[in-house]
């Protein structure tokens, strides 16, 4: 199921047989197939061609499939394509307005093969954004922990998101 | 000297997504691939039928080891393993065959269709059984041996002074990169050549293996640049998909892709081996080692795979890490039908420090010597060769030793011993590559000057995490007077760099940066003499500053002066290095001789707490001191040491891979237990540097080295904090109990029910007689003949959502629709059907129905919580409205993204957590009546009931069914027809089970006012953040005017089948005012009816303590809080 189907060019007409529903992505409105199992992490990548977003488990334990869905951070993986209502943002909607962030995590070393970092960087810019990052440091990498990390052990995707969220504040 | 930080070169296409993996490659006419594994741990092949399969609807290839060269893996000198099984299968998963097709649904189907006839052989011993009863099974079971002797074999002869003598295991550790095992590969015909994409830290390695194994020249194998998702020695060599990948590709003349899913990614890839160290030490009085014997004994797996190499490391290490006059080094590598391990960072040296270093705290108190102190007496000093042969030209260990100890103020704490907290210091040796082949000792790299001014580094280095392309360009920067990031660099594509041995053995910054390093002054040296002969000066007179070449007056930009090079061809200026390690290999069996050309140092102060109510270590802090030469790329060795830290405290504090019926019974992320970011602490790095060693600017390895001191660290901070010492790693909370216990003989075993049969009560018999035949042969009966007779479930059809405007609705269409089941944020049902746990093809959305996410309080005071309210809504409701039990329960399950959309209902209804009944095993529940329970023989410390355990030992894996069953809490049942009140503790009829019928659904879950008014506190032991409960306690209290308890739950889960009300603990404190002994005793009064398992007994005590937390917390919260609010 995780493998691609092409994607679909410009103009040539979905399959008439498979049904389609209306999906808001970075803020660009898609008709997309819905396929009831098809899973939004599949059609972000496969038919929307946005490979940001990774596979790392298919079962919702990992974290590098997060996108934002008005706003909270959600799991692609699990999520099935034709039941979400709301606006999904990838990585690639947030790569631009997270610059800073992403910037931090460059300057404290936040990543290394970076598998998992677009996981990590929609996970903290959807809290920065809300505003709800944590004061405390162990109460921030409780609301990190939904994205795992088998290379950095944390510490710097900690300072990264502490260094953004406090510019962010400062500036606001 | 320290340098600056510089961001990594790729940093904006590695944090926005835009860095392609392989599984981002156009897949337009690619054909996927799958693999048949065995079913059985070793069975001779009689005969493989693939022609059902080759008649399958898209498929292109068939493979088996008939289609590929009779070659075995190179693999670190023990060459054993052919790509696909040949005549014989050796472990469960092992690969038999492959198939190529247009799909994956097409490729996996046909798999299914390959008829293998096996006659099964009798396995080998298991590893426990080598252990405990001394090697058998003769030496097809051995995979190799060593006997070595370091040193003069006459100290043997005078006995020591003292001598300590223990058993050490460093179990096996999953690699767990975040990218699964995934390849593509493609046969160009026209050039005779494979285009490969195979993400890995050793490009050079998998090109000449790849080759090797399909018969041809390493030049026809092209690996190409593509990022690698992780690696830490999983990927350094092909083994588990390149081979097979490529074959495909050959034999189909089309591109192929293999992509393993997170099952295979744990179950079917390399491991770290398990290594046990029986290790003995000799001593004289003043604390000088004087003799060592060591006998190892390593867990290959089904074919050797790195094991011998590792062990041989291992052995060398033994020997190494400290003076001592002679040691005596025995291993043996087992053979066994589990999953080979293969390369794990580290290789070998974790384990043997782990040993080392453990028996020097033991060692030193023996002697009444402070631990660091003995370290620092015995440290290798600048100069020095080991007893095992190797020449320690720079060490700075005792500084690392004396710079950790002063860290954790180490003199003033240590006298706090038994406080329940501990700071523990331990030291690491590791090499900087090895010189035992010709391929490690040599590495190229090229720079190009353009005369655009453009300077390009060609290094055929890999970038999986390790940054080695960033030290390639900081040190040609440097030389070349530029910033890093005007240095573009091309890596890893063997068609486009020179050859570079990759990062194994901690040789990359070593190795690359030489090279690197190297072509860097070369370039220096020619731009300067251009500029001498343009300016007419002498060559030391230029300087090379942002792009300039100065001399006197006289400047010209670097692009300028390339033009001008009468070698430079098409405007560019190339200039190549080749780095030779000019010493001499170490061959031969002995071991003995020089291994690195340098060394690196490392010691470790750990800072920890032991909770001694649950066994819980929770690390707040780690000093990581380092002697690692220069540090070049500095946020690049930081993230190396923070990294390697916390990788390998999962190996001392949870991450263990578990294998029954030797399948993985523990592989997915949930189940194997890696850190998280709360669970990691802060790691302090510090780097002792200095330019004096044969390395780039004097650099050595220390990405491996970080891994060594930890483990032992914590096990020694955790002897400080509670004074016991644990040797058997990963230390869980029941290893922590049992060990306070054993060394408590005044604390009170709780030990369950003794008198089972002496009670009239047939189900407690029956239950007693099957866990007494299991191991007398019952189990063996079961597994091998009754579950052939398992209920075949059929496989999840595709899904069919059907929407309801209301709660009844909904309900009426469970009834109406066959196969049918209601879901709601799907966090489990959806993996469940994944897992083939269920089949129900027609799932009725819940989400959508405004009802079912009431969330408030009623005018008299109850609330009232929507069956599909989201996990996130009702934590921040309770919170908000004071209902604290149930907002800290919530905080503690799963992540923030479950929690996001996993509902209410769908947490209660959740099925269990048990790793047999998710990962696939024939089991009772999954099978029928004819099957066994695999956690009756099998590990179920974690997750099974140590009370009330019926055929199927699982538990209720819901956190909110604990807290609901303390409040009183009534389910609201919608059936297509009528509503009905069901209380929660008559919700389950089983683990995970519900008595809801299949056309009913919980419409909202109502807790009462008069148990909100109470105070309730919830407490929970998991094995990492969010993880499940292995044992959780909720205690809800009223209390009079006078503080005597009116009215009390004591609830406990994680412990039995179904939530546990400990009515024996209530009836204690009801009437009395709560003190602490009276909690204590109460809080024990129900483990009369626990009947554990041996692995479970520890929950008694784990679930009295927290239970006692939960119920002295309560009690201590008086007075109640006011009326509930209501929203």
């Amino acid at each position: 199921m995780f493998m691609g189907r092409h994607r679909r060019q410009r103009g040539e007409p979905a399959r008439t047989q498979s049904p389609t529903t209306t999906l808001t992505v970075n803020g660009e409105e898609h008709q997309v197939s819905a396929a009831a199992d098809a899973t939004l992490l599949d059609v972000l990548r496969d038919e929307l061609g946005l490979q940001g977003t990774k596979l790392g488990c298919g079962r919702g334990e990992c974290g590098a499939c997060t996108v934002l869905v008005d706003g909270r951070a959600a799991l692609a993986c699990i999520a099935l394509a034709s039941r979400v209502r709301g606006h999904v943002e990838t990585i690639e909607g947030l790569a631009e307005p997270a610059k800073a962030l992403r910037a931090a995590f460059a300057d404290t070393g936040a990543f290394q093969c970076g598998y998992c970092t677009p996981g990590q960087v929609v996970r903290a810019a959807g809290l920065i954004r809300s505003g709800a990052v944590p004061a405390d440091d162990r109460d921030l990498r409780h609301q990190l922990a939904g994205n795992i990390c088998r290379c950095t052990g944390y510490q710097a995707i900690v300072e990264a998101v502490r260094t953004a969220a406090d510019a962010t504040a400062a500036a606001s | 000297m320290t340098k600056p930080r510089v961001r990594h070169a790729e940093w904006d296409e590695r944090t926005s997504g835009r860095t392609s993996y392989v599984g981002d490659l156009p897949t337009f006419g690619v054909l996927s691939a799958a693999l048949l594994r065995s079913p059985h741990r070793r069975a001779r092949i009689l005969k493989i039928d693939t022609s059902a399969a080759e008649a399958c609807p898209g498929v292109r290839a068939v493979i088996s080891a008939a289609d590929l060269p009779d070659r075995h893996y190179t693999d670190n000198g023990t060459s054993d393993r052919p790509a696909l099984a040949r005549g014989e299968v050796r472990y469960v998963g092992h690969e038999i065959a492959a198939i190529a097709a247009d799909t994956q649904e097409q490729a996996r189907a046909a798999i299914e269709r390959i008829r293998v006839s096996y006659a099964p052989l009798p396995p080998f011993p298991s590893f426990e059984s080598q252990l405990k009863s001394g090697p058998s099974g003769g030496d097809e079971c051995i995979a190799g041996s060593l006997d070595r002797l370091f040193g003069d074999e006459r100290c043997f002869e005078t006995e020591p002074a003292i001598r300590v003598t223990g058993e050490y295991r460093f179990g096996s550790q999953a690699h767990a990169c975040m990218e699964p095992h995934t390849a593509l590969a493609s046969w160009n015909a026209e050039n005779n050549v494979l285009d490969l994409w195979a993400p890995t830290q050793g490009t050079r390695s998998v090109q000449r293996d790849v080759a090797l194994m399909l018969g041809l020249d390493a030049d026809q194998v092209r690996v190409h640049r593509i990022a690698a998702g992780g690696d830490f020695g999983s990927r350094v060599r092909p083994g588990d998909i390149e081979v097979v990948t490529a074959a495909l590709a050959i034999k189909t003349q089309r591109a192929v892709r293999l992509m393993l899913t997170r099952d295979e990614e744990f179950a079917h890839t390399k491991r770290r081996h398990d290594f046990v160290v029986r290790l003995s030490t000799g001593a004289a009085a003043d604390g000088r080692l004087l003799t060592r014997t060591a006998e190892i004994l390593v867990e290959s797996g089904g074919f050797a795979q790195a094991s011998v190499s590792e062990m041989g490391y291992s052995s060398q290490l033994l020997a190494s890490q400290y003076r001592v006059d002679a040691a005596r080094i025995q291993g043996t590598a087992f053979y066994t039908h589990r999953r080979p391990g293969g390369s794990f960072r580290g290789a070998g040296g974790p384990q043997a420090a782990f040993a080392l270093e453990v028996q020097m705290d033991e060692l030193a108190e023996r002697l009444s010597i402070d631990p660091v102190d003995l370290r620092i007496r015995n440290a290798h000093q600048p100069g020095e060769t080991t007893t095992a042969g190797w020449q320690i030209e720079g060490s700075r260990l005792t500084e690392c030793l004396q710079t950790a100890r002063a860290a954790v103020d180490w003199d003033q704490r240590r006298a706090l011993a038994g406080s329940g907290r501990g700071i523990g210091i331990a030291a690491g040796t590791h090499v900087s590559g090895v010189l035992t082949n010709p391929h490690a000792t040599t590495a190229s790299a090229t720079i190009d000057l353009g005369a655009d001014g453009s300077i390009v580094v060609r290094t055929g280095a890999g970038d999986p995490g390790t940054g080695q392309p960033m030290v390639a360009a900081i040190l040609v920067a440097e030389e070349l007077g530029v910033d890093p990031d005007a240095v573009a660099i091309v890596y890893q594509d063997t068609a486009e760099t020179p050859y570079d041995p990759g990062a194994g053995a901690s040789k990359g910054t070593f190795m690359t940066g030489s090279a690197a390093l190297g072509a860097g002054r070369l370039a220096s040296t020619r731009v300067r003499e251009l500029a001498a002969a343009k300016f007419a000066v002498l060559a030391d007179q230029v300087t090379l500053a942002d792009g300039l070449v100065t001399a006197g007056h006289d400047t010209m930009s670097l692009g300028d002066l390339v033009a001008s090079a009468p070698e430079a061809n098409d405007g560019i200026l190339r200039i190549h290095y080749r780095h030779d390690l000019e010493l001499p290999l170490l061959t031969g069996s002995s071991g003995f001789g020089n291994l690195s050309p340098s060394y690196g140092f490392a010691a470790h102060a750990v800072e920890l707490d032991v909770d001694r109510s649950t066994g819980r270590i929770r690390v707040h802090r780690v000093h990581a001191v380092h002697d690692s030469g220069t540090i070049i790329n500095p946020t690049g060795a930081r993230g190396q040491v923070v990294g390697g830290v916390v990788m390998a405290l999962g190996a001392a504090l949870g991450e263990e891979l578990v294998y029954v019926e030797d399948q993985l019974a523990n592989g997915s992320y949930t189940e194997y237990a890696m850190p998280r970011a709360a669970d990691a602490p802060e790691v302090v790095p510090i780097f002792l540097e200095s330019d004096t060693g044969p390395g780039p600017q004097g650099a050595k390895g220390l990405a491996e080295v970080a891994l060594a001191p930890v483990a032992a660290a914590v096990v020694n901070a955790v002897h400080h904090a509670v004074g016991v010492r644990i040797t058997d790693l990963p230390i869980t909370p029941d290893k922590v109990l049992a060990a306070l216990e054993a060394a408590d003989p005044h604390q009170i075993r709780l030990n369950g029910s003794r008198s089972t049969w002496r009670r009239i009560d047939p189900h407690r018999w029956w239950i007693h007689l099957m866990r007494w035949a299991y191991p007398r042969g019952l189990h063996a009966v079961l597994h091998h003949y009754g579950t052939r007779l398992a209920r075949r479930r059929r496989p999840a059809d595709r899904l069919k959502l059907i929407p309801a405007g209301t709660g009844q609705e909904a309900a009426r269409r469970l009834a109406q629709t066959p196969r049918s089941r209601p879901l709601g944020g799907g966090s489990d049902l959806i993996v469940a059907r994944q897992q083939g746990l269920r089949t129900e093809e027609n799932l009725v959305d819940l989400t959508g129905i405004d009802e079912l996410t009431v969330l408030e309080g009623t005018c008299d005071g109850d609330l009232r919580i929507g069956g599909a309210v989201t996990l996130e809504d009702l934590g921040r409701f309770a919170a908000a409205h004071g209902d604290t039990a149930i907002a800290s329960a919530i905080d503690t399950i799963a992540t923030p993204q479950i929690r996001s959309v996993a509902t209410v209902a769908g947490n209660l209804c959740q099925e269990k957590r048990c790793s047999y009944f998710r990962n696939g095993y024939p089991c009772y529940k999954r099978g029928g009546a004819s099957c066994p329970c695999y956690a009756v023989l099998g590990d179920h410390r974690f997750y099974h009931a140590a009370l009330g355990g019926h055929r199927c030992q699982a538990t209720t894996p819901s956190d909110l069914a604990t807290v609901f069953t303390a409040l009183d809490a009534v389910a609201v049942v919608q059936g297509p027809t009528t509503m009905r009140r069901l209380p929660i503790r008559d919700l389950y009829r089983g683990p995970g089970e519900t008595t809801l019928r299949n056309d009913e659904l919980i419409a909202e879950i109502v807790v009462p006012a008069q148990a909100r008014r109470r105070t309730t506190v919830f407490e929970k032991l998991g094995l990492y953040d969010g993880g499940f409960a292995m044992v959780a306690a909720c205690a809800s209290l009223e209390v009079d005017d006078d503080g005597a308890i009116t009215t009390c739950r004591a609830v406990l889960g994680g412990l039995a089948p179904k939530p546990y009300r400990a009515t024996d603990t209530e009836r204690r404190l009801i009437g009395h005012v709560p003190t602490d002994s009276l909690i204590d005793q109460a809080s024990t009064s129900w483990t009369p009816h626990a009947d554990p398992l041996p692995g479970t007994r520890w929950k008694l005590r784990a679930g009295s303590n927290l239970l006692a937390r939960a119920l002295r917390t309560a009690a201590d919260q008086r007075p109640p809080r006011t009326t509930p609010g209501h929203a």
